[in-house]
């Protein structure tokens, strides 16, 4: 047999256990109950049920907006974004190596993060590719909308504490973390973004070993995972089992290709995301409701990245004039905002649109120039509501 | 040979898939599946894009794409620089059916 036929074969082999898993899959699908397959065609996890199915595999779950009415997002509702899945890490296995441009290499367990002194914060994650199913022409990727963002409460230890103990080397210039995904073949490049030493140094960067009082669940990147407030979710490495740290930034495709926008001001250079946009979302009334004349509450959430959300617009007769909301919800330097509005409803076809600004001077724009992998949607965002 | 095993055990797969599914309603909504189980559109060559794209991935992650084939053809080099199964004689075929189907 040359060389040509036993890739062949190997090629085959592949193909017919990919059918087998696909089969599989869709037998636990049958076992679990016809409507999800209905809905999804895609094998459930336990507790997701209320999630939009983007991908099966790797899994990506998108939380339905009007689902989102909390300030903290529980678990049934937060999205997943997994570029390769990982499989689960027993917490009793767990180890995080810290290496690279340090004086003190660290080997940590679980008990031993848990051993550091515990920060507790308010955190939004938002997928970078949010709402890239608006984009027109389409950008490729996951078809987003609005739910891949959700706010939780996280706590863990200060990256920083853990990097002072490896006494870093005056080389060190980027944090490199590894997660302990699987990429589907040797050649597909590990999913691996750096940061600069400032964010990792920054006191919100944390390592995370719980979400909303409980340990951080696999979908989310347990048992421990970085999370990187204010930046684009990617940034937030799941299952991280290590920190090498380098002088330079990492050179992968996560980095060099993915996760870069056009810069405004020569859309042929791209630049490597970090902070969020400055947006705002509406949760009521829904896109295309109908309610019923009178008193409505106009609702929704805000967040602006490094950002802080000074103000949220409100119109309600299609952009011709705005007024102020109110922000109601609890203020965190990371977190959402929650706004509402009190609006007057009367007969007829409405469109209720909000509109957020940020410290940073950022206001939410009504339109986006073309950004080729569909990623910074923050486009004003529009409901068109009837009222009887 | 090889081409004819590979779309036999293709066959095979499809033919599984649809009997498990058999029986069930079916969503039609964007991102479910198609009337087969498969959530990509019928058409020529698509035993071949099944076969060769869920090694690695959901077909949703397919199916959910509208790309020109200027899109479709930089998609299709990154996953075989991935590492994707797609010998260079099958990426003609696979590149019409998804500029066909899944065009931008």
């Amino acid at each position: 047999m040359n060389d040509q036929s036993r890739a062949r074969e190997r090629m085959e082999a592949i193909t017919r256990r990919a059918f087998v898993i696909q089969v599989g899959a869709a037998a636990a699908v049958l076992g679990a109950g016809a409507p999800v397959l209905a809905q999804t065609g895609a094998p459930p996890v336990a507790g997701t049920e209320k999630l939009i199915v983007r991908s099966p595999r790797p899994l990506n779950l998108e939380a339905p907006l009007a689902e989102l009415t909390g300030e903290i997002t529980p678990y049934e509702l937060f999205y997943v974004r997994n570029n390769y899945d990982g499989p689960e890490i027993d917490p009793a296995q767990y180890v995080l190596k810290v290496d690279g441009e340090v004086d003190n290499p660290l080997t940590l367990r679980l008990d031993d993060l848990r051993r550091m002194e515990q920060v507790t914060q308010t955190v939004t994650l938002e997928c970078a590719g949010n709402g890239r199913g608006f984009h027109s022409p389409k950008a490729s990727g996951i078809q987003w909308e609005h739910g891949a963002v959700g706010n939780a409460v996280w706590k863990g230890v200060r990256l920083a504490d853990v990097l002072r103990m490896a006494r870093p080397r005056p080389a060190a210039r980027h944090v490199v973390p590894n997660g302990n995904d699987a990429p589907p073949t040797p050649q597909a490049p590990d999913f691996i973004r750096s940061h600069p030493l400032w964010k990792a140094m920054e006191p919100h960067t944390m390592i995370a070993l719980e979400m909303n009082g409980k340990p951080v669940p696999h979908l989310h990147g347990g048992p421990a995972r970085l999370l990187v407030p204010g930046w684009i979710g990617s940034a937030s490495i799941k299952w991280v089992t290590q920190i090498t740290l380098a002088d330079r930034e990492w050179n992968g495709p996560f980095m060099q290709r993915s996760y870069r926008s056009p810069r405004a001001e020569d859309p042929k250079e791209t630049y490597s995301l970090q902070s969020l946009e400055c947006k705002s979302v509406i949760v009521r009334p829904l896109d295309g409701g109908q309610v019923a004349a009178g008193a409505v509450t106009v609702f929704g959430f805000a967040w602006a990245g490094e950002g802080t959300v000074v103000a949220v617009d409100v119109s309600t007769d299609g952009g011709r004039s705005w007024m102020p909301a109110k922000l109601t919800g609890e203020e965190h330097r990371y977190g959402w905002r929650r706004w509402e509005h009190p609006w007057e409803a009367r007969s007829g076809r409405h469109t209720i649109m909000a509109r957020a600004s940020d410290s940073l001077g950022r206001l939410q724009p009504a339109g986006r120039p073309r950004d080729p992998q569909g990623y910074r949607w923050n486009v004003i965002h529009a409901v068109r509501v009837d009222v009887a | 040979m090889w081409r004819s095993h590979v779309a036999r055990s293709g066959a095979l797969g499809l033919a599984l898939l649809c009997g498990l599914a058999g029986g069930l309603a079916i969503g039609s909504g964007p991102g479910s599946p198609g009337a087969q189980g498969i959530p990509l559109p019928p058409g020529k060559h698509q035993e071949l894009v099944v076969g060769r794209c869920i090694v690695c991935h959901s077909l949703e992650m397919v199916a959910q794409q509208r790309q020109d084939r200027e899109g479709w053809e930089a998609i299709l080099d990154r996953m075989i620089s991935y590492g994707a199964p797609i010998p260079p004689e099958d990426r003609p075929a696979i590149l019409e059916y998804l500029v066909t189907h899944l065009g931008q």
